[in-house]
């Protein structure tokens, strides 16, 4: 019976190569230790086919060392995708939250700088012009206030079209739509598609070669989420690491195939166009697919860019109240203005006084179509402050003052204040009602982050450890290829 | 056995820290603004109880000051009646004198001399104005209610028609208003000389006017019979000055209730609206302690490895 030499001192080799090849991939985990998305690989070893020896008149079999089949990732795509659907929610509702949080800047609300306050000082100033209607200054510091009035609503109302025009574009300038954070957010998404079915390209011509592509498949995965943040997708596995990307029932991506992508285009039904400006639609086909993106920054942006629901403030919903709101008070302001009469003890002169606020109609919300009447600004004795009385009769102004206290049909049977109020705090819940959304979605990707991290983290310590094992595999190796060497060369010496 | 990577043990670290140091942060804000809230979505049905309460409170402020200008409107209009009272209590005193048998034409020429002046002094005093307005001119605030001509006295201000085109109302309630102001015509009358003995006219005007007439005449009859209309003329002005002092009354009410509601409301809305310093204060203590803790946690945590013990 014999060994063959050369045999010995190859099952020695492989029991290094082995330890060599497990302590680089060690190594590579600890250096990627720190790399979002990176999933730990392990090396897997097998036993060597075994040299079969007669021993006996039978076959023994002697074991020639280990051998390596693969260095596999360590990962879980269940909880991938349960990561990426948990994304496009907390995106949306986060998103929402940021543009919620503007928008109750912009109110000013309560800090006193706001609609509020100027309503209140305009009723104000009615009052002690209904006090005093013949002294000066009580005329012009009404007639300041309403300018006040209006140029505060117009101004607030200003900002929430710059906020809603930064998410979608501005109707009438078609450049604006591609800039909008909806088309930027747009190609990124076609960005991340593109470079999805490339790696997947990559992914398939190693995969069928017979290799495990770690490292691309944790980019890819690193990928899908981050798209998962933008836009709500659902990802399909297929054969070869393939997978494939469809937003409701349309294929964006099929395995290394590009199918489709998104763009951002001006609405051009005009009855629609202002109270939602943009829509997207799929490059190939033109499809509108504005409705079933429904989660990630992109489908955040969509609502918060459109016309509000009862739970949702917008931009859009709340300049659409105030609008409602200011034209209701111009109407009523106007209409006792035109009844009643001047400091002169003449009634008004229709075209001319009969007005506190000019109108001159508007493409869109009648609020931008306001100004202050300045033949009264001018001449604040043209204010008819009075029923007829005489210079001292402030009975017209009062029931200016008045106006607070009642109900109109025009905004809901409600009082300006009330209607007011009730739209801040209405806002005050759709923010407050995003921001828990987002923190509950957060919780559970950290949930699921856990358990992820749990399964394709890295730990040092556990590296560590292993890496000791195998540095001591290969330094028992060394001996054991000594050892060998030391009883052939004392063989040898024989000779 | 659950693992824990190395990153996601640092990464859960920083988001302790954060999260920490947001919430103190918050806290803080809380304390230096003296607010809690400060955003609509912090509170919204608190925040919407803010607007109605400072609404109210502005509401409140501008009732109250419509009080005081309303109360030193009747303050001049009550010190004006008061001298109108005064002026025709010593006519009527005059009037008993004069009539009495025994005094000559001479004495009531004196004596008519002194009425005269007296009616000079009740018109005047319904010329009264407070802050450049006529009082008893309704709202020709700017036009004098009494003119004179001659022996005649006209009114020049509002009618007293109904439903009174006179009264100037002053909101002091939510769509409550009061008004302030008498009708000069009603308090004093008109009067016009139409021959040597006779007049025609309304009120207290009229009457003393024609008693001048009568004392002019030597008249002692139709002077004993001026007598019953004088009282006729400062039972008017006793009336007038009696709702003065309810009108008063009531405002005065009203302002002490706008007080006290003002106090009141102003305590509840900074319930809603202001920081509780010692609840804030000892949260952001226990918050800061956590935050220390986390930190020596993190220290100990990271500064334990197995590769403190290889070499």
């Amino acid at each position: 019976m014999g060994v063959p030499t050369a045999g010995l001192f190859n099952t020695a080799y492989r029991g290094m190569a082995a330890a060599q090849t497990a302590m680089s991939v060690i190594n590579n985990n600890i250096s990627n230790a720190a790399t979002p998305g990176y999933s730990r690989q392990r090396v897997e070893l097998a036993t060597t086919y075994p040299l079969g020896l007669p021993i006996n008149g039978k076959i023994g079999y002697l074991g020639q060392g280990p051998e390596i089949t693969g260095i596999t990732r360590a990962h879980d795509n269940y909880l991938d995708k349960q990561i990426q659907i948990q994304s496009s929610r907390y995106k949306l509702h986060d998103t929402r939250a940021n543009l919620l949080s503007q928008l109750e800047g912009i109110m000013g609300e309560p800090q006193g700088a706001g609609i509020s306050q100027a309503m209140n000082d305009f009723f104000d100033k009615a009052q002690a012009l209904s006090v005093g209607p013949n002294v000066s200054a009580n005329r012009t510091a009404f007639m300041q206030s309403a300018n006040n009035l209006m140029n505060m609503f117009q101004d607030v109302g200003d900002q929430l079209n710059d906020l809603r025009n930064n998410i979608t574009g501005t109707v009438g300038a078609p450049t604006s739509f591609a800039n909008s954070l909806m088309g930027i957010t747009a190609t990124d998404i076609n960005t991340k598609l593109s470079n999805i079915a490339d790696l997947n390209r990559e992914i398939n011509s190693l995969t069928v070669n017979g290799s495990q592509p770690n490292d691309l498949l944790d980019k890819r995965d690193v990928l899908m989420k981050e798209l998962a943040e933008k836009i709500n997708v659902d990802v399909t596995y297929a054969d070869n690491n393939q997978i494939s990307i469809r937003l409701g029932s349309n294929v964006l991506v099929n395995g290394s195939q590009l199918v489709n992508t998104l763009n951002v285009v001006a609405n051009t039904n005009v009855a629609t166009q202002y109270s939602q400006p943009a829509l997207v639609q799929l490059v190939n086909g033109g499809t509108d697919v504005t409705s079933t993106i429904t989660g990630g920054e992109l489908g955040a942006y969509i609502t918060m860019g459109g016309a509000g629901s009862a739970t949702l403030t917008t931009p859009r919903s709340l300049l659409v109240e105030l609008d409602d709101l200011f034209n209701e008070i111009a109407t009523q302001v106007n209409t006792l203005q035109g009844a009643g009469i001047q400091l002169d003890g003449t009634g008004t002169t229709a075209g001319t006084d009969d007005r506190i606020y000019n109108f001159t109609a508007t493409p869109d919300l009648a609020l931008f179509g306001w100004s202050i009447n300045n033949n009264i600004m001018n001449d604040t004795t043209l204010i008819a402050a009075g029923q007829g009385g005489g210079v001292g009769d402030g009975r017209q102004a009062l029931e200016i003052a008045q106006l607070k206290n009642q109900t109109f049909a025009g905004i809901a049977n409600q009082s300006f204040e009330s209607y007011f109020n009730n739209t801040i705090s209405d806002m005050g819940v759709s923010s407050q009602g995003e921001q828990r959304f987002a923190e509950n979605f957060a919780s559970i990707i950290e949930q699921y982050t856990q358990r992820q991290q749990s399964i394709q983290g890295v730990n040092v310590e556990e590296e560590m450890v292993n890496l000791l094992k195998f540095q001591r595999g290969f330094e028992a190796s060394s001996r054991a290829l000594r050892a060998m060497d030391e009883t052939i060369q004392g063989i040898l010496s024989l000779l | 056995m659950q693992r824990i990577s190395t990153a996601y043990q640092s990464q859960r670290s920083i988001a302790d820290i954060q999260s920490k140091t947001v919430s103190i942060a918050k806290l803080q804000k809380n304390l230096s603004s003296g607010k809690k809230l400060l955003n609509p979505s912090d509170d919204p049905t608190g925040l919407a109880q803010l607007l109605y309460g400072r609404s109210e409170l502005k509401n409140n402020e501008r009732y109250t000051s419509n009080i005081d200008s309303a109360l030193s409107e009747l303050t001049s209009t009550e010190s004006a009646m008061s001298g109108m009272k005064d002026a025709i209590q010593r006519i009527k005193e005059l009037t008993v004198q004069a009539a009495n048998d025994t005094l000559s034409q001479t004495q009531l020429d004196s004596i008519n001399l002194e009425v005269n002046n007296l009616f000079d002094t009740l018109v005047q005093l319904g010329n009264s104005n407070y802050n450049g307005n006529y009082l008893f001119s309704g709202f020709e605030v700017d036009t004098a209610p009494f003119t004179v001509t001659g022996q005649d006295v006209a009114y020049g201000g509002s009618p007293n028609t109904t439903p009174n085109l006179f009264e100037r109302p002053i909101e002091v309630n939510k769509n409550d208003t009061i008004a302030i102001n008498f009708n000069g015509e009603d308090l004093l009358g008109t009067v016009t000389v139409t021959g040597p003995t006779t007049t025609t006219g309304s009120g207290i005007l009229r009457t003393v006017r024609q008693l001048t007439l009568d004392l002019a005449n030597g008249n002692k009859a139709n002077v004993r019979t001026r007598l019953d209309e004088l009282d006729t003329g400062l039972e008017t002005i006793l009336d007038n000055m009696a709702v003065i002092g309810s009108k008063v009354n009531r405002l005065e009410l009203l302002k002490t209730r706008y007080e006290e509601q003002g106090i009141a409301k102003t305590e509840f809305l900074s319930t809603i609206e202001s920081t509780d310093f010692a609840e804030v204060v000892s949260r952001l203590g226990l918050e800061q302690s956590l935050y220390e803790a986390t930190l020596s946690l993190i220290q100990r945590m990271s500064s334990q490895s197995v590769l403190n013990f290889l070499n």
